[in-house]
């Protein structure tokens, strides 16, 4: 009885997928075959094919995993101290750590006029750079708020221990905090990351420079006005979800034990 | 000074986030009494001028402001309740959620763009692959992605700025599908941390699963919904891609965040563009509140 329910709900969670399926399944099929929707074989992988001869997405996957990382140092550069401030810091400035969540509330849209104009105004278009701090500032108090979660959880005795017996507040963070708190600081690092790869809005608005383009880009461009280039557009899109998606069904049992229960629980 | 950082580390997010975050939002209420834009890139000229806030009481405006709050609203709504009913179902008698977790995510972890990529492949009119298998086997099309209203009784009368149409449920869809996933891990994941033994006490009391899942269970379960409301509602404001995705710049389609856009990238009006911004703001710190307040209602019931 177990077995067949469990057996159902991954059926159901199949159906759930089924967009997904139907996108791998579109991308390998040939350009006419995707409009025709007359039959869905044969298979064949020269959508990918082209795409690679296309030559953009290469460059494109260079320049997401670039500003991804990025993106990722820079939240987690910023987020880090913030967190251990609100979490184990004698003065814990517990205000100004609840005015750093509360900047999530803004919508990226609402500043996007104001980003744009101070880029233009210090050169900053056209920059990896800058994009990945605007997306990693952007990242910022979700990174804090879960880091925040995990470095509470460290006693707060151990430290102490370690400060009355002399050690530097380098040699806390190094010998107590970043062990302590590795599996929590992994976990928000990857999310930041994966926000980060699947950012739009900033890359396509900040970066015009065809060799500077990330994946979301490059495979939004395959929409042109008149015509959408179905074939390439498809395998871009599958290039573009495939690494969040693998490293999430790896690794999200993991997240789920060492982050959801601690988030939910509070 | 050396030790500045160990004394007061909030100071690099402080930084960071004041020239990103508070910097731009001072700004546009400056840009919003400007006259720029326009023009090409470097040569603007800012004149001080009222005329921006004509936009806000624009139609279109005014429409999609509607738009956005309703796509809030119910997307959010369908999202909280189906998720919690289907964890709660599911994790009742389940302790074992380490493959259903492992698929939960995938949506998750999809790009909004790629998303909107999907649904158009699946759902637009001539070459939808959802159309298709409709025409081949029934015979019927449906024009999804349109702003036609569907045959039903009342629909076809409603005015159109209640937006009952094919296209917006089609993207109310997109995020449903998205996100539901997400209620659903989060709320197995609490449903874990809940003893079995409490379980097990009330249905030797004699109460059956569904009972248990309201009395026992979803007053448990109270403040993390609260929470996920609150997170969900805050992302269903930012939702740009799946709306550009799918609709482009459709006037009778776009939400807040696609009209600044259209604004900032093809008409390059910044000022009107600034003004809209404070709208869409306003529009979003104000719902938040109405939320929290009647959420902090609700947590003392």
């Amino acid at each position: 009885m177990r077995i067949a329910r469990q057996i159902a709900l991954v059926g159901a969670c199949l159906i759930w997928l089924m967009p997904l399926i139907l996108l791998v399944i579109a991308s390998l099929l040939p350009e006419q075959a995707i409009v025709d929707r007359q039959s869905i074989w044969p298979l064949t992988i020269e959508n990918f094919h082209a795409l690679l001869k296309h030559g953009t997405i290469l460059m494109g996957l260079r320049n997401s995993l670039l500003m991804a990382a990025l993106a990722t140092l820079v939240a987690a550069l910023v987020a880090a101290p913030a967190a251990y401030a609100a979490a184990q810091h004698p003065l814990r400035l517990r205000g100004v750590f609840g005015w750093i969540l509360t900047t999530r509330i803004l919508p990226p849209v609402a500043v996007l006029i104001p980003l744009f104009v101070m880029a233009q105004a210090v050169h900053a278009t056209d920059s990896l750079l800058g994009v990945a701090v605007i997306v990693g500032a952007g990242n910022v108090p979700v990174v804090a708020w879960l880091m925040r979660q995990f470095i509470a959880e460290i006693p707060p005795n151990m430290i102490d221990a370690l400060r009355m017996d002399g050690a530097s507040e380098w040699a806390v963070v190094r010998w107590v905090l970043l062990p302590l708190s590795g599996p929590g600081l992994t976990t928000s690092l990857f999310l930041s990351f994966v926000l980060a790869w699947n950012d739009y809005l900033f890359s396509s608005v900040l970066i015009s420079a065809p060799s500077l383009k990330t994946l979301p880009v490059i495979a939004a461009d395959f929409v042109t006005g008149y015509r959408i280039k179905w074939g390439l557009m498809l395998a871009c899109d599958v290039i573009l979800i495939a690494p969040p998606v693998i490293l999430s069904v790896i690794a999200a049992p993991q997240i789920a034990k060492i982050m959801l229960q601690r988030v939910a629980r509070d | 000074m050396k030790n500045w950082l160990f004394r007061y580390p909030n100071i690099p997010a402080l930084i960071l986030l004041g020239g990103v975050a508070v910097v731009p939002v001072i700004s546009l209420f400056y840009f919003a009494f400007q006259n720029i834009g326009g023009g090409s890139f470097g040569v603007w000229s800012f004149q001080f001028t009222f005329r921006n806030f004509a936009t806000w009481i624009d139609p279109g405006t005014l429409q999609s402001a509607f738009r956005t709050c309703e796509y809030a609203a119910i997307s959010v709504t369908t999202e909280i309740v189906a998720g919690t009913a289907i964890g709660l179902f599911v994790g009742m008698r389940s302790r074992t959620i380490t493959p259903l977790v492992r698929i939960l995510s995938v949506p998750v972890m999809t790009s909004p763009l790629a998303v909107g990529m999907i649904w158009k492949l699946l759902f637009s009119i001539d070459g939808g692959w959802v159309n298709g298998v409709l025409v081949s086997k029934l015979g019927i099309e449906v024009p999804w992605l349109s702003l036609t209203p569907p045959h039903w009784p009342l629909a076809t009368t409603a005015p159109e700025w209640l937006n009952i149409n094919w296209g917006f449920f089609v993207l109310i869809a997109a995020d449903v599908w998205q996100w539901t996933p997400l209620i659903i891990i989060v709320v197995l994941a609490r449903l874990v941390t809940v003893p079995q033994s409490l379980i097990d006490a009330a249905s030797v009391d004699g109460l059956t699963d569904s009972k248990i899942a309201r009395v026992v269970l979803l007053p448990l379960l109270r403040p993390t919904i609260l929470v996920l409301v609150l997170l969900r509602l805050i992302d269903s404001f930012r939702v740009f891609e799946n709306i550009w995705a799918l609709f482009g710049d459709n006037d009778s389609a776009a939400s807040m965040t696609s009209l600044i856009v259209r604004y900032t990238l093809l008409i390059r009006d910044y000022g009107r563009g600034a003004a809209l911004s404070l709208l869409f703001l306003g529009l979003v710190i104000g719902s938040l509140m109405a939320l929290i307040r009647s959420g902090a209602r609700w947590h003392r019931l």
